[in-house]
């Protein structure tokens, strides 16, 4: 399956490289007209040049015959010098016009071979002869050779002589093009007159006619008649690259858009692959975090016992990733019918390790509550099965008996956040000396003190992450934790929810356990 | 797509630094705590200390000026090489650590000056 992303990138690059590619070839294509318009006009430039090189010699030739009443011999020595090889004819003739028809009164070179087709000289001659300028004929086809005729009129008023001339047309009218000639990058045809017809070609240098393609025409005035001038470019006239850059472009944007497409399709995979291992990972961490839950569960109190004249509540809130688990506890165990004991615990660090940690020092506890030990003797008691050298772990803890009908409660603490009362009169933690944590040696003795509760007051105990954040002080959290005890005093559950919504707000990332105790009277 | 917030894509870090110490009292190692020493980083920190306990000095030193947050993993390294040595000493503890040592009931273990 290839992605939506690639396909669109694909097409994207397509696009844009068909309007490069476009704009590069109407651009190019503009660029090839202009430039042929250019030549031609450069071409049409030289052949106006060839007008008078034919005309002077004829008009002067003319005036000769006028002023000499048609002396052939001096007509014959002054054109010789342009006929044959040297000059522009093959073929230059004196007629004599009489009404409408015309006589030939000598030639030097060849003959005229407008004289082998019967009537045509003298018609021509006649017009000729009427006209101001010079005459063209067209081409006159003379048994394999081809010729072009020019006549000019002498200048006697009326007209009585004629001067006629004919020059050779190239061999099947081809020429070659010099290439050095302005005209060398040019496929071009000479035409008399102003039509294309074949019969009318004078001369080209394209192998087949008519021209195609881009087409340039130059209608040239050559005496009283006209040359047309049709011409195509040869080759690219802005040079091989201007004209190969569209189809560059083409080729190379299609394969820049393919190689993005690619690279897309490529970087989209990996995001999918991506995606997928990320999904396996979050499935597996669920799977972890759900073993970790049963298990901490497993290892606290399915549910706290009935005690007479209390209520009792707890919350127990997984950190932030809560993939490991925790070191956090919490116990009520009842003494006799007015007594119970209660403890809460946090193991540092989290894991398996810690959670057996936990689990020992809770059942060790209950085991030196039922010998009768009193908060102080059980803090002692289980400083002998933890080290911290040993184990990397120690533990703080708060234990107490409460007295429910005295409102009375014996507190004892190893480096464990002091516990919250909360009375009438607002709320306040237990000023009760911090032993050291349990796996931890030290000379300090551990020592109680005893705190009153009012009459339907309660009692908080809970680990550091309810009330430790990062950068910032303990005594900030407790402040919160207490303000928010005191504003939400209703039924003790009520309390909990709404001080573990207060305190974890914006995430804890430690694991919090909470026991509340609340004295029904 | 599972978010990631910043602090998962930035864990905590901590930075574990000899000090070179021109005391003639030989018996002490000193090193210098800059950033959180957390259970992310507890792999670091006790790295360092063993590192610094391998000559068998009498104290160890901490400069913890720079040391912003730590936590009872974070603890448990200190007070392991406490027990171990004998002596470790919190140097220009910030007030956030000095509380977390005093509420912990660890002032006496871990000393702390001034």
């Amino acid at each position: 399956m290839v992605s939506r992303i690639s396909v669109l990138v694909l097409l994207a690059g397509t696009v844009v490289t068909a309007l490069l590619s476009w704009s590069t070839y109407v651009l190019n294509d503009h660029n090839e007209s202009r430039l042929l318009k250019l030549q031609t006009k450069t071409a049409r430039s030289i052949l106006e040049v060839a007008v008078p090189v034919v005309q002077t010699p004829l008009a002067s030739a003319a005036a000769i015959a006028a002023t000499s009443n048609g002396d052939a011999a001096r007509f014959r020595s002054y054109v010789s010098t342009y006929v044959g090889t040297k000059g522009p004819f093959v073929s230059v003739s004196l007629w004599e016009r009489s009404g409408s028809s015309a006589r030939l009164i000598t030639h030097a070179g060849a003959t005229p071979l407008l004289t082998q087709q019967a009537g045509r000289a003298e018609t021509f001659v006649a017009s000729a002869a009427t006209s101001s300028v010079m005459l063209l004929t067209t081409p006159i086809d003379g048994a394999g050779t081809m010729r072009l005729g020019y006549g000019f009129a002498g200048t006697n008023d009326p007209v009585r002589y004629v001067v006629y001339a004919e020059s050779a047309l190239p061999p099947n009218r081809r020429i070659q093009v010099d290439r050095s000639s302005p005209l060398s990058d040019l496929r071009f045809a000479l035409y008399a007159g102003d039509s294309t017809a074949a019969g009318d070609l004078l001369e080209t240098n394209a192998a087949r006619l008519p021209l195609t393609g881009k087409i340039a025409k130059e209608v040239i005035p050559f005496g009283g008649g006209t040359i047309t001038l049709v011409a195509t470019p040869d080759t690219q006239l802005g040079g091989a690259l201007s004209g190969s850059l569209w189809w560059i472009l083409a080729l190379a944007g299609a394969a820049l858009a393919i190689a993005l497409s690619l690279v897309a399709e490529r970087l989209v995979r990996r995001r999918l692959a991506a995606e997928r291992l990320t999904g396996e990972v979050e499935h597996l961490l669920g799977e972890q975090r759900s073993i970790a839950v049963t298990l901490q569960r497993a290892l606290l109190p399915r549910e706290l016992p009935e005690v007479a004249g209390v209520a009792t509540a707890v919350r127990y809130i997984p950190g932030s990733d809560g993939v490991d688990i925790g070191g956090d506890w919490y116990d009520v165990i009842p003494l006799d019918a007015d007594r119970f004991f209660f403890a809460v615990g946090d193991v540092s660090g989290r894991g398996l390790e810690a959670g057996s940690i936990m689990a020992s020092l809770r059942f060790a506890t209950r085991g030196f509550v039922s010998e009768g030990h009193g908060p102080t003797a059980v803090l002692n008691s289980l400083a002998r099965l933890l080290s911290v050298e040993k184990h990397r772990h120690f533990a703080t803890m708060l234990c107490g008996v409460a007295d429910v009908p005295k409102h009375e409660v014996e507190v004892a603490i190893a480096g464990h956040p002091p516990p919250l009362v909360l009375g009438a009169e607002g709320g306040r933690f237990v000023d009760a000396p911090v032993g050291p944590p349990i796996g931890v040696r030290s000379p300090v003795p551990y020592r109680s003190v005893t705190a009153t509760v009012s009459p339907g007051g309660i009692l908080l105990a809970y680990t550091d992450g309810l009330v430790e954040r990062r950068g910032e002080s303990l005594d900030v959290g407790l402040g919160r934790l207490c303000a928010s005890a005191v504003s939400a005093q209703r039924s003790l559950d009520d309390l909990l929810t709404a001080v573990v919504a207060e305190v974890t707000e914006g995430g804890q990332d430690d694991d919090t356990a909470i026991l509340g105790v609340k004295w029904l009277s | 797509m599972v978010e990631l917030s910043d602090d998962e894509l930035l864990p905590a870090m901590l930075r574990v630094e000899t000090v070179e110490t021109v005391e003639t009292d030989t018996g002490s190692v000193r090193l210098r705590l800059v950033g959180e020493a957390d259970i992310s980083t507890v792999p670091v920190l006790r790295s360092a200390i063993d590192g610094a306990l391998r000559s068998a000095p009498e104290r160890l030193l901490l400069d913890v000026g720079e040391l912003s947050f730590i936590d009872s993993s974070g603890l448990a390294e200190l007070l392991a090489a406490a027990h171990s040595i004998g002596t470790v000493v919190l140097r220009d503890p910030p007030a956030i650590v000095r509380r977390i040592v005093t509420m912990s009931g660890l002032d006496s273990i871990l000393r702390m000056s001034p």
